[in-house]
C-alpha cells in the first residue's frame, strides 16, 4: 500500500503544483502592459467591429470569467487558439514540438553520454593535463555565446566549406519540388548536424563536471577502495564500482533536461532559423499572444513536474536508501 | 580502445558521411526564391490579426483589386477625372463615372469581361457586389475595409448593386476621395465559393426571420475570420483571380507559390517608366524561405540559396564585389517622428517644441548612427510621396552645428519667459556660436513653476540599438541648455499602450520616440493622425497622441477628406502640414532607406518600385514581369 501511496501523494502535489504555476502564468501575462490587440484594432473600425473583435479573442469578459474558461479548458486540454495564427494552439505546438524534441532531446541525449564518458575519464584521472584541459575546453564552450558559436560554425561548414546546409531544418526547393522519404529523411540528418554539435558542444560541460564530482566523491567510498584492494582491474573499478554508483544525480540531470528540451532554445532556434517551440514561445510572449504563449508553458510545466515525479519514484525504488514517507 | 570511443568515432563518420553524402540534385527550376524574414501570419482575408506585410504579400497574389495605383506612381491619363491621377485600372476596366442624384452620388464601375478566377469562372459583377456587401450587410469586413469609412462610425458607402455582369453601381451618401484610394482598391472575392460559407455560417447563428442582429453579427464574423485557409479551405481549393496560387505551405520552413499559367492579365503592356514590360508570369512561381536572423539570410544569399534579400548599409561593400548579385535601394513612405504630449508641461509650450526639435539634430543622426538609413524629413509627408509632399516647411537647424543649435534653442526659450537658475554660458566669437561655455541648470517655466523632468520614450537598446543612442544624445543636449531631460526605454507594447490607452484614458508619455508609420500613398491619413476626434480620450484607440487639438486644422483636414478635385485638395494638404510644421504636435524627423540585393544573373526585368523596392505586398507587379535568364 505505501508503495502506491507515494506515487499518488507525488501524483496530487505535482497537480496543485501544476495549477499554483498556471495561475500565476495566467496573472502574469495579464499583468504585463500592453493590450493584446493593439496590432488588430485600428481606431478607424467602427466600434461594433472593435467589439467583435474583442468578443472573438474572449476578451470581452471580465479577468475572473477569463480565468475560469481558462481554467476549464486547462482541465480538457483545450489550450485555446492563439491569437496570431488564428489556429488552435494544439495545432500550432504540435507542428514544431517534434521539431524540437528531435534537435533538443538529440542534443540532451548526446550531452549526458559524452558528458558522462569524459566525467568518468577526468575523475579517475585527477590532476592530470586530460583532466585539466578538458574542463578548460569545456568551460569555454559552455560559457560561450550559442549564437555566436552557431555563427562560427555556419560560416566556416555551411558557407565556407559547404559541408552543411546554411540553416532550416529542410531544404525547401528540394521538399516542395519532389523528394522520395528516404532523401528526406537523409535531409533533415544533414540540417540537424550543425545545431546539434553546438547545442552538444555548449552544454556537454555541465554532465561532465557533473559526473566528475559525483565520481569523485563515490571514489572514496569504501567499497571502491576494497575493489581496489581485492586487485580488480582498474577499468572494473572505475565502471562497475565507482561510475555506476555516481551516475545517480548525473541522471537526475539527464531526466530534467530531457523535460526542459520541450521549451527549445530561441538563440538556437533563431540563428538555424530551426521551426520549434522556443522560438515561437518567444514570439508569442512579446506579441502578447497570451493563448499560445500559455499553451507553450503549461507543456513545459507539466513535463517538468512530470520529469521530477518520475525521478523521485524511480529514486525511490531504485536506491534502497530513499524512503517511502 | 575504449569501445565508447569507438561509439563517438562512429557518430562522427556518420556525421562526415551525411555532410558528404549527395544530396539529391535539385530539379531544374525557374522559382523565384525570397529570403523572408518571418513566417506569415495566415491566408485568411478577413482575419483582423493578418494584416502583416508577409501574409498580405501572399494575399496581394491570390486575390486582386478594381484599381491600384501606376507601377511607377506616375500619372495615369485614364485617371483624369479621379481624386488621384496616379490610380491605375486593374480589374475595373474604365475610371468611376458619377452622378448626383437626389441627396446621393452613384458611381458606376465598368469591369473587364476576360478576368478569370481560378477554376476557370469569369470575375463579374456578381463578385463585385458580394464582397462589397460582405461589409454593409453582414459587418463582415475583409482587409481594406477601415477605408469604407471616414469617420469610424458609418460607412459613405449606401449600397452597391449589378446593372449587368460587367457593371456595378454603387449608391453614396458622400463622393470622397478614399471611396477611390481605399474602397476601391479592396480584395474582390469569388462569390461561389465564399458564399456557400457565409450562409452556412448566417443560418447557424441566425434565429428568425428578423435581420441578422448586432450579436448574431459577431458570431458570424468571429466563425468567418477564424476559417484556417490551409486546412478548413485546403490551399489547392482556394480560388483566386491572381498571378501566382498557393501550392505548398511548411509552416515555419517555407511557402511556394505557382505561377497562374492562365493568368487574366497575361499579355497586357505595363508602361513603367518610359519602358514597356508584358505581364507574365515568365517564372515557375516563388518559393519563400523563413529565414530568422538577417546575418543568416544574407550568406544564404552569398551561397546562392536565394535569389532575394534585404541588406544593411553596412553589408554593401561585400555584395559589391559579387558581379551576379545586384543591389537597389528605395526610400519607403515611412514617417517617424518626435511625438509631444500638448496636454503636459512643459510640451504644451510652442517654444519648448521648437527647442527640442531644433536639439534634434536629424542629419547628424542619419549620417553618424543610422549610416545613411533614414534620411531626414521635413514633412509629415514623406519627400518620397512627391505628389502630396510640401516641400517648403521649416527645417529647424537644418545645417546648423550643435553648439549654433544649442545657442537657437536658448534664445527661444529665453524669448518665451524660460528662466534659469544658472543660465547656459556660449563662447560666442565675431557673432559666430563656438561652444557651450557653462551649462544651464534649474530651468523654470514661464509660469514661474520648475520645469519638470521631461521623458523621452523611446525603444529599448536591446531592441533598436541605433534609436537609443539617438535619445540619449538627444538627452544630453537637453540637459546641456538646463532641460532636466530623461530618456525612458519603454519596449513597443508598452509604448502603444502608454501613447493611446484602449480605456479611453489619457495617453501617458511626454515625448515619443517609439513610434513611427508607414502611410498610404493617400494622404488622408494626416487627418487620421491629428484630427482632435482621434485622441484617445474621444475615440478609445485614437492615434492623436499628442492631443492636438486646433479647430483650423480639424476644418481643413475634413474638408479635404471630402475634395474630389486633386488639385484643390493639394492644396489643402500642403496647408496641413504647414500648420503641423508650424504648431509642431509632432516633430517629423526621418523615413527609412531600405537596400535589397538579388541575383542578377538568373532573373532579369527586376522592377524597383518607388516606395516599395522590388516585391513585397505593395509591389504586385515585380514578379509578374521578372524573367528568368536562359543558362545552360
Amino acid at each position: 500500500m505505501g508503495r502506491l501511496r507515494y506515487p499518488l501523494r507525488r501524483i496530487i502535489e505535482g497537480l496543485i503544483t501544476l495549477f499554483i504555476v498556471m495561475t500565476i502564468i495566467f496573472l502574469l501575462f495579464r499583468v504585463m502592459p500592453g493590450d493584446p490587440l493593439s496590432i488588430v484594432i485600428d481606431p478607424k473600425m467602427t466600434p461594433e467591429v472593435k467589439e467583435m473583435i474583442r468578443h472573438s479573442y474572449g476578451l470581452d469578459q471580465p479577468m475572473f470569467v477569463q480565468y475560469g474558461i481558462y481554467l476549464k479548458n486547462l482541465f480538457t486540454l483545450n489550450l485555446g487558439e492563439s491569437f496570431r495564427y488564428s489556429q488552435p494552439v494544439s495545432e500550432v505546438l504540435a507542428a514544431r514540438i517534434p521539431n524540437t524534441l528531435l534537435l533538443f532531446t538529440s542534443a540532451s541525449v548526446l550531452s549526458a553520454v559524452l558528458g558522462i564518458i569524459l566525467g568518468r575519464i577526468i575523475a579517475w584521472r585527477r590532476n592530470s593535463k586530460l583532466e585539466y584541459g578538458l574542463t578548460l575546453a569545456g568551460l569555454f564552450f559552455y560559457e560561450m555565446p550559442i549564437f555566436w558559436f552557431g555563427l562560427i560554425l555556419i560560416y566556416l561548414f555551411a558557407f565556407r566549406l559547404n559541408l552543411f546546409p546554411i540553416s532550416g531544418m529542410i531544404d525547401f526547393e528540394l521538399w516542395t519540388l519532389g523528394a522520395t522519404t528516404g532523401e528526406k529523411i537523409i535531409d533533415i540528418l544533414h540540417h540537424l548536424i550543425l545545431p546539434l554539435i553546438t547545442l552538444t558542444t555548449a552544454s556537454f560541460c555541465g554532465m561532465m563536471l557533473l559526473m566528475r564530482t559525483s565520481m569523485v566523491e563515490t571514489m572514496k567510498e569504501d567499497y571502491v577502495e576494497a575493489a581496489k584492494a581485492r586487485g580488480l582491474p582498474d577499468k572494473v573499478v572505475r565502471d562497475s564500482y565507482a561510475a555506476r554508483n555516481a551516475e545517480l544525480p548525473v541522471i537526475t540531470a539527464f531526466i530534467l533536461s530531457l523535460s526542459a528540451s520541450i521549451g527549445g532554445g530561441v538563440l538556437t532556434e533563431k540563428i538555424f532559423s530551426w521551426p520549434g517551440i522556443g522560438y515561437e514561445l518567444y514570439q508569442a510572449t512579446i506579441g502578447r499572444d497570451y493563448p499560445l504563449a500559455q499553451g507553450c508553458f503549461f507543456i513545459l510545466t507539466l513535463m517538468t513536474i512530470l520529469a521530477v515525479i518520475v525521478i523521485d519514484i524511480t529514486y525511490a525504488y531504485l536506491d534502497p536508501r530513499v524512503s517511502y514517507d | 580502445m575504449n569501445y565508447k570511443f569507438l561509439i563517438i568515432l562512429a557518430m562522427l563518420g556518420l556525421a562526415l558521411l551525411i555532410a558528404g553524402t549527395n544530396i539529391p540534385e535539385k530539379t531544374q527550376n525557374n522559382y523565384l526564391r525570397i529570403a523572408a524574414g518571418q513566417e506569415i501570419n495566415g491566408l485568411n482575408p478577413f482575419n483582423p490579426a493578418f494584416n502583416d506585410v508577409y501574409s498580405q504579400f501572399v494575399m496581394s497574389n491570390i486575390w486582386e483589386k478594381l484599381y491600384r495605383y501606376t507601377p511607377d506612381f506616375l500619372d495615369n491619363p485614364a485617371a483624369k477625372g479621379s481624386s488621384d491621377r496616379r490610380i491605375f485600372l486593374w480589374i475595373a476596366e474604365e475610371m468611376p463615372s458619377y452622378k448626383k442624384v437626389g441627396d446621393n452620388y452613384e458611381a458606376i464601375i465598368k469591369l473587364r469581361d476576360n478576368v478569370y478566377w481560378w477554376d476557370g469562372e469569369r470575375l463579374t459583377a456578381d463578385d463585385v457586389v458580394f464582397t462589397s456587401n460582405l461589409m454593409l450587410k453582414f459587418g463582415i469586413p475583409p482587409q481594406n475595409w477601415v477605408n469604407w469609412s471616414i469617420t469610424g462610425d458609418e460607412s459613405y458607402v449606401e449600397s452597391v448593386q449589378k446593372l449587368d455582369d460587367f457593371t456595378v453601381k454603387y449608391t453614396l451618401k458622400e463622393l470622397v476621395p478614399i471611396f477611390e484610394t481605399g474602397a476601391l482598391m479592396g480584395y474582390i472575392f469569388p462569390k461561389h465559393q465564399w458564399e456557400p460559407i457565409i450562409e452556412k455560417s448566417i443560418e447557424k447563428h441566425h434565429k428568425g426571420t428578423d435581420k441578422i442582429s448586432k450579436d448574431e453579427r459577431i458570431l458570424i464574423a468571429s466563425e468567418i475570420w477564424s476559417l484556417n485557409l490551409g486546412k478548413d479551405i485546403k490551399l489547392d481549393e482556394i480560388i483566386g483571380s491572381g498571378p501566382f496560387k498557393p501550392a505548398d505551405w511548411r509552416k515555419g520552413e517555407y511557402m511556394r507559390l505557382d505561377a497562374n499559367k492562365d493568368y487574366w492579365a497575361k499579355g497586357r503592356i505595363l508602361e513603367i517608366d518610359g519602358r514597356e514590360y508584358e505581364i507574365g508570369p515568365y517564372i515557375d512561381g516563388i518559393l519563400r524561405k523563413v529565414y530568422r536572423s538577417p546575418d543568416i539570410s544574407k550568406l544564404a544569399m552569398r551561397r546562392g540559396e536565394v535569389d532575394i534579400t534585404g541588406i544593411l548599409p553596412s553589408d554593401i561593400s561585400e555584395f559589391e564585389k559579387i558581379e551576379t548579385i545586384k543591389i537597389e535601394d528605395y526610400t519607403a513612405n515611412s514617417l517617424f517622428y518626435l511625438g509631444f504630449n500638448l496636454r503636459r508641461k512643459p510640451m504644451s509650450y510652442l517654444s519648448f517644441r521648437q527647442a527640442v526639435s531644433y536639439l534634434y539634430d536629424k542629419e547628424l543622426f542619419n549620417e553618424r548612427i543610422y549610416h545613411g538609413r533614414l534620411p531626414p524629413i521635413n514633412s509629415v509627408v514623406p519627400f518620397v510621396n512627391d505628389y502630396w509632399h510640401n516641400p517648403n516647411l521649416s527645417k529647424y537647424g537644418e545645417g546648423m552645428s550643435t553648439a549654433e543649435r544649442e545657442y537657437k534653442v536658448y534664445i527661444i526659450l529665453k524669448e518665451d519667459g524660460f528662466k534659469w537658475s544658472k543660465e547656459p554660458r556660449f563662447n560666442i566669437v565675431d557673432g559666430e556660436v563656438i561652444e557651450l561655455r557653462e551649462k544651464g541648470e534649474g530651468l523654470m517655466m514661464p509660469d514661474g513653476e520648475v520645469c519638470p523632468i521631461v521623458r523621452l520614450m523611446g525603444a529599448p537598446p536591446e531592441e533598436i540599438p541605433d534609436s537609443a543612442q539617438a535619445n540619449i544624445m538627444l538627452q544630453g543636449w537637453m540637459i546641456d541648455i538646463g532641460i532636466p531631460a530623461k530618456y525612458t526605454p519603454t519596449e513597443f507594447a508598452t509604448a502603444v499602450d502608454k501613447l493611446s490607452p484602449i480605456d479611453g484614458s489619457e495617453p501617458d508619455f511626454d515625448i515619443n520616440t517609439s513610434v513611427g508609420w508607414l502611410t498610404d500613398p493617400d494622404p488622408g491619413y494626416i487627418k487620421d493622425l491629428w484630427h482632435s476626434t482621434q485622441m484617445p480620450e474621444v475615440t478609445a484607440g485614437g492615434n492623436n497622441y499628442s492631443g492636438y487639438n486646433n479647430p483650423e486644422f480639424d476644418e481643413l483636414a475634413e474638408q479635404s477628406a471630402r475634395e474630389m478635385n486633386p488639385e484643390e485638395r493639394r492644396e489643402m494638404i500642403f496647408k496641413l502640414q504647414e500648420i503641423i510644421s508650424r504648431d509642431l504636435p509632432v516633430y517629423p524627423t526621418n523615413t527609412v532607406t531600405r537596400i535589397q540585393v538579388y541575383r542578377a544573373d538568373k532573373f532579369k526585368d527586376w522592377f524597383n518600385r518607388k516606395m516599395y523596392g522590388i516585391g513585397g505586398c505593395n509591389n504586385p507587379y515585380a514578379y509578374m514581369i521578372i524573367k528568368p535568364i536562359e543558362r545552360e
